[in-house]
């Protein structure tokens, strides 16, 4: 895993502090941790992990972190482009289907329902979710690609198009709805 | 959303009343007027004038979107010449006083012209500094300053993020940018601009463009919407993206050479189309 700026994590079992990012070693991973760093830094949350990519999480570290999860914290999860985590993501009760590639000509937005309505810019891979597997947030082409559940006494969000990107970028509305999404507090979880 | 069209656009030898009455029975809720364009809105036009031009106005049945002018191409707020840049503030200052006779709560302007002999930071001071002036008088009368994005004609505020900090420096509430999304040409994305801009678009010019065409001689770069090569479901949803609720006006460049109301007529449906996103 990628060692960045607090408050990330170091190492994929250190879950002993309430707020962290996990992200993959890739730029554009680290450039999504820079982005939730940019919002997480300007707001009070507490108890929430960001997981990007994941790409390198054992088995060991995901059954940790679910048991970190169903404790009362928070867990996003933002697939990254192409990465096929239908394994990790079901040890967290989410199914997810194999990732799939997208076409400039198609629509631009992926459309967000849920905690708030919002267009956020989509990436060149999208993983779709099964609806059945939660509460569902985004949808794309007709898929739901993100989705949020209970794991105990916490809450996963699965994200199946990065978010923290625009968040670098400064998309104002992928920064509204991200401070929603982080809010661990919020009802809307 | 509210569609509109400029007065600039009526067809050859209609007079206001007639043009008013054309845009009604096309479905537009309103009209942008250019001061200095057409013969019955000039700087000599009176604030009777003005008064009984918006009377006419409401008793079609319409509003004013915003006022616009022809001027500044002319008299610009970056010009070296103090008179000449004293004539561009006040007609300006003119726009923004008929704004309000007319109940309209914007104005649109193009700020800065880049020449060779007029360069670049000399344009860009000197507009910034103009318009903290003029952002005073936009205040008092609660009417923003659309600053159009002339792109390519101007040669100045090339990109969004270019646009955005010279917004910034302005720094008023009052002055943003009147967004023409066929202006971007060949160099960007207007939903790009769009998304960029958000909270600063004080209203939209709506046009197509041929960006395979740049803007050579005589040669018109900008055709009706959906004729060119702007991605119209993209600039839709990016309108969505930033809450953008008010005037999407209608700006042509190339006329009809005949039956020319038809394409008041064209212009409506295909903004009826923008609006309701079925693209």
């Amino acid at each position: 895993m990628g060692a960045c700026a607090i408050p990330m994590y170091t190492r994929p079992t250190d879950f002993k502090h309430p707020l962290g990012i996990l992200a993959d070693s890739d730029l554009l991973s680290q450039e999504s941790a820079r982005g939730y760093l940019s919002v997480l830094g300007k707001s009070q949350f507490n108890r929430v992990v960001v997981v990007i990519g994941g790409r390198q999480l054992s088995a060991a570290a995901l059954i940790e972190l679910r048991a970190h999860v169903a404790q009362g914290s928070g867990l996003i999860w933002e697939a990254a482009p192409g990465h096929d985590c239908r394994l990790q993501l079901a040890t967290l009760g989410v199914r997810t289907l194999p990732p799939f590639p997208v076409s400039a000509f198609e629509n631009l937005y992926v459309r967000y329902s849920n905690p708030k309505e919002t267009l956020v810019r989509r990436f060149e891979s999208i993983t779709p979710v099964r609806e059945e597997c939660g509460t569902g947030l985004a949808h794309y082409a007709g898929y739901s690609i993100a989705t949020k559940r209970r794991v105990g006494s916490g809450r996963v969000m699965f994200l199946g198009s990065m978010l923290g990107p625009h968040l670098l970028a400064e998309d104002r509305e992928a920064r509204v709805l991200a401070r929603h999404l982080l809010s661990s507090g919020s009802t809307s979880w | 959303m509210k569609k509109s069209i400029g007065d600039n656009l009526f067809p050859p030898g209609l007079d206001f009343q007639a043009g008013l009455k054309l845009l009604k029975s096309a479905g537009y809720d309103g009209v942008e007027l250019w001061l200095g364009d057409r013969p019955w809105f000039q700087m000599s036009t009176t604030d009777a004038d003005v008064t009984r031009m918006y009377r006419q106005i409401r008793d079609t049945g319409l509003e004013v979107s915003d006022v616009a002018n022809s001027l500044d191409w002319k008299e610009n707020i970056s010009a070296r010449d103090p008179r000449q840049q004293q004539a561009a503030i006040r007609h300006i200052e003119r726009q923004i006083e008929v704004a309000k006779l007319l109940n309209c709560d914007a104005i649109l302007i193009v700020a800065g012209l880049v020449t060779s002999e007029c360069p670049y930071n000399e344009v860009y001071n000197r507009c910034v500094e103009a318009l903290r002036r003029l952002a005073g008088t936009a205040a008092k009368s609660r009417v923003k300053i659309g600053v159009e994005n002339c792109c390519a004609e101007q040669k100045f505020l090339l990109s969004p993020r270019e646009f955005n900090a010279f917004l910034k420096d302005v720094n008023s509430p009052w002055v943003g940018i009147h967004l023409d999304v066929g202006n971007i040409h060949d160099t960007g994305f207007a939903e790009q601009w769009i998304e960029m801009s958000g909270p600063h678009i004080t209203c939209m010019h709506m046009k197509d463009v041929l960006k395979h065409r740049g803007r050579c001689g005589e040669q018109s770069v900008y055709t009706n919407i959906f004729l060119g090569d702007n991605n119209w479901r993209a600039i839709r949803d990016a309108i969505s993206k930033v809450n953008y609720d008010k005037w999407l006006v209608a700006e042509m460049e190339r006329k009809y050479q005949y039956a020319p109301d038809q394409q008041i007529f064209d212009t409506a449906k295909a903004l009826d189309r923008v609006m309701a996103g079925t693209l």
